[in-house]
C-alpha cells in the first residue's frame, strides 16, 4: 500500500480543495455578516449562533458535495497520468481528512477576528457565544472533523456508485447516504423527523459519539476502496 | 531499456456482446506497432485494457513480466492519448494541465514539449474546454510525445488534424523513434497514409487478432496475380484467395498467404503479372464482410 501512497497527489487535492473552501468561507461570511446587520438592527435580542456552530451546519454539505465531484473530476484525471486507483483512493482519503481539519482550524480562529471587527464597530461579542471551555471545545472541534469527513466519505461512496453502475443504482446509493447522514444527526444528539416518524437523538458524550462515527468513516472507506478498485474509468 | 508488453488470451465482454476474443501478443521496445482494424474491431477496448482504464473479462497484461493492472510504478510507463473530450476538468488551463504532468510523469521532457507546442501551433494559456478539435489533437500529441514513456498509445488522436500537420506529426514521430528507445502503437484506419511508419502490424477483425507481424513479412503475403484465366487459377488453386476481377479471358486474382521467389519466377514465365498489394488493400481484403 506504501507505494501506492504518493504525496504530490495529496498535495494537488489538498490545494485544490482549499481553493473550493474559499467559495464556501466567502459565502458563510457574507451570511455572518448580513446576520450581524440583521441583529444589529433588530429588536430582539441576538440569536446568532457561534460561528463553529454556523460552519458545522455547512462544512458537512460542502464535504459532501466535494466527495462526489472528486470521482467525476479526478478519477480519469489520475488514470490519464498513469497513478493507481489506490494512489487515487489514498490521496482523497487523506487530503480531504487534512481539508476538513483546515476548515475546522479557521474555523475557530475566524471567531477571534470577528470579535476584533466587532469591537471595532462598538459591538460587544455576546457572551453566550463564549462561555464554553477549552476542553469543550477541542472535543467539538474533533467531532467537526470527523463529521465533514464522514460527508466526504458518504459522497464519495455515491459519486462511486453513480459512476460504476447505473443511475438507480446511483439512486439507492444517494437514499442510503441519507439514511447515513440521518444516522450521523441521531448519534450527535439531533432528533430527526422523516415523514412524521421521529428518530430521537442519542444523549451520548462526545467521545463516544466521535468513536461511533470513526467506526462509521472506517467502514464506509472500505466499502469505497472495494467500490474503486477496479473500476473501469471511462473514456468519455 | 528494452521492455516487454504481454498480453495473453485477453477477452473482453460487454453484457452479451464479445469486444475482444482470445488476443494474444507480445510487444517490445523499439518499435512502432500499427493497430487496424474496422470501427467496432476492439481496438479502443484493447487499447484501454493496455492502459489499465479496465480490467479483461479473461486473460492478463504484463509490463516486463509484472501485472500492469494498478501496478504503481509500470503504470506510469504507458500513456494512452484519445480523442478525449475536455469538459469539466479539475485543471480547465493548458498550462496548468501540463505543470501537473510535469509533476506526475516522471519521464515528461519539458524542453521537448516547448518544442512541439510552438512547433503545432498549441495556444497553452487557453482553457482546454476552448479549444478546436484541431488543437485539442496536437496538444494529445505534444503530450504523447514529450511524456516519453515507454509505452505509448495514440488512438487515432490524429483524425482532428488537418492533412499538413498529420504529415509534421508523421515525421516527428519518426524522429522521436530515432532518437529515443520508445513503443509506440498508433490505432488506425488510416492505413495507406501511415503505412510507412508501422514496424509491425496488428489487424484486429470482430475482436480477434488475424494479423501479427512484422510489416514487410505481412505485406509480401499479399499478391495479386493478372494474367489469363487458366493461368492464374493453376497458381491460386491451394491459395487463400482475398479477391477475384475477370475481364473476358483475363483474371486479377489477389491472394494472402506464403509467395516464395520461386513462385514468383515461375509466375513471370508463364507470362503472369505479379505485384505486391499495398497494406491497405490487404487489409481491405482480410476484413471485407460477405454481402
Amino acid at each position: 500500500m506504501r507505494q501506492h501512497l504518493n504525496k504530490t497527489v495529496i498535495r494537488e487535492l489538498y490545494k485544490e480543495w482549499l481553493k473550493w473552501s474559499i467559495w464556501l468561507f466567502a459565502i458563510i461570511i457574507i451570511l455572518r455578516v448580513l446576520h450581524w446587520i440583521g441583529d444589529y438592527f433588530g429588536e430582539v435580542e441576538p440569536a446568532i449562533d457561534h460561528f463553529m456552530y454556523f460552519m458545522n451546519e455547512s462544512s458537512p454539505i460542502f464535504m459532501l458535495v466535494v466527495g462526489i465531484m472528486m470521482v467525476f473530476t479526478f478519477l480519469r484525471y489520475y488514470t490519464e497520468h498513469g497513478l493507481t486507483r489506490r494512489t487515487y483512493f489514498i490521496g482523497g482519503a487523506i487530503a480531504s481528512l487534512m481539508i476538513t481539519i483546515t476548515i475546522g482550524v479557521i474555523s475557530m480562529l475566524l471567531p477571534v477576528i470577528e470579535g476584533i471587527v466587532l469591537s471595532l464597530f462598538g459591538i460587544h461579542y455576546p457572551e453566550h457565544l463564549q462561555f464554553h471551555s477549552f476542553g469543550y471545545w477541542i472535543s467539538y472541534f474533533l467531532l467537526f472533523i470527523i463529521t465533514s469527513w464522514l460527508y466526504y466519505i458518504i459522497g464519495w461512496f455515491i459519486g462511486h456508485v453513480f459512476y460504476r453502475y447505473n443511475w438507480w443504482k446511483g439512486i439507492f446509493a444517494s437514499f442510503f447516504g441519507f439514511v447515513l447522514v440521518m444516522l450521523e444527526n441521531v448519534i450527535n444528539g439531533e432528533t430527526v423527523t422523516v415523514y412524521g416518524v421521529h428518530f430521537e437523538g442519542l444523549s451520548l458524550s462526545i467521545f463516544t459519539s466521535i468513536i461511533i462515527l470513526l467506526l462509521l468513516s472506517a467502514g464506509m472507506l472500505v466499502i469505497n476502496y472495494r467500490l474503486v478498485k477496479d473500476i473501469q474509468v471511462k473514456m468519455k | 531499456m528494452t521492455h516487454k508488453l504481454e498480453l495473453k488470451n485477453i477477452s473482453l465482454t460487454y453484457g452479451k456482446q464479445q469486444s475482444l476474443n482470445d488476443v494474444t501478443t507480445v510487444l517490445e521496445s523499439g518499435k512502432i506497432y500499427g493497430l487496424i482494424g474496422r470501427n467496432g474491431a476492439g481496438k479502443t477496448s484493447l487499447l484501454s485494457l493496455v492502459a489499465s482504464y479496465r480490467l479483461p473479462t479473461l486473460g492478463t497484461i504484463t509490463f516486463d513480466g509484472n501485472e500492469l493492472f494498478e501496478h504503481p510504478n509500470h503504470m506510469k510507463n504507458i500513456h494512452f492519448g484519445y480523442d478525449r473530450v475536455y469538459k469539466d476538468e479539475a485543471i480547465e488551463n493548458a498550462n496548468k494541465y501540463l505543470e501537473s504532468v510535469k509533476l506526475h510523469r516522471p519521464h515528461f521532457d519539458e524542453t521537448y514539449a516547448d518544442q512541439l507546442i510552438s512547433k503545432f501551433k498549441i495556444d497553452v494559456n487557453k482553457p482546454l474546454s476552448k479549444f478546436s478539435k484541431g488543437m485539442v489533437a496536437a496538444f494529445h500529441i505534444m503530450l504523447g510525445l514529450a511524456n516519453r514513456t515507454p509505452v505509448t498509445i495514440f488512438d487515432e488522436v490524429y483524425l482532428g488534424l488537418d492533412a499538413p500537420t498529420r504529415e509534421m506529426f508523421y515525421q516527428e514521430l519518426l524522429k522521436e523513434h530515432e532518437r529515443n528507445d520508445r513503443m509506440f502503437i498508433l490505432s488506425t484506419h488510416l492505413v495507406s497514409e501511415m503505412e510507412h511508419l508501422f514496424d509491425h502490424i496488428l489487424i484486429l477483425h470482430h475482436g480477434k487478432l488475424v494479423a501479427d507481424e512484422d510489416f514487410e513479412t505481412f505485406t509480401n503475403r499479399g499478391v495479386k496475380l493478372i494474367g489469363a484465366n487458366e493461368i492464374v487459377d493453376e497458381f491460386t488453386a491451394n491459395k487463400h484467395i482475398l479477391h477475384e476481377e475477370k475481364l473476358g479471358g483475363t483474371k486479377a486474382t489477389t491472394i494472402y498467404g506464403e509467395f516464395k521467389e520461386e513462385d514468383w519466377r515461375r509466375a513471370k514465365l508463364k507470362d503472369l503479372e505479379v505485384s505486391p498489394i499495398s497494406l491497405q488493400h490487404l487489409f481491405t481484403y482480410l476484413t471485407k464482410e460477405e454481402a
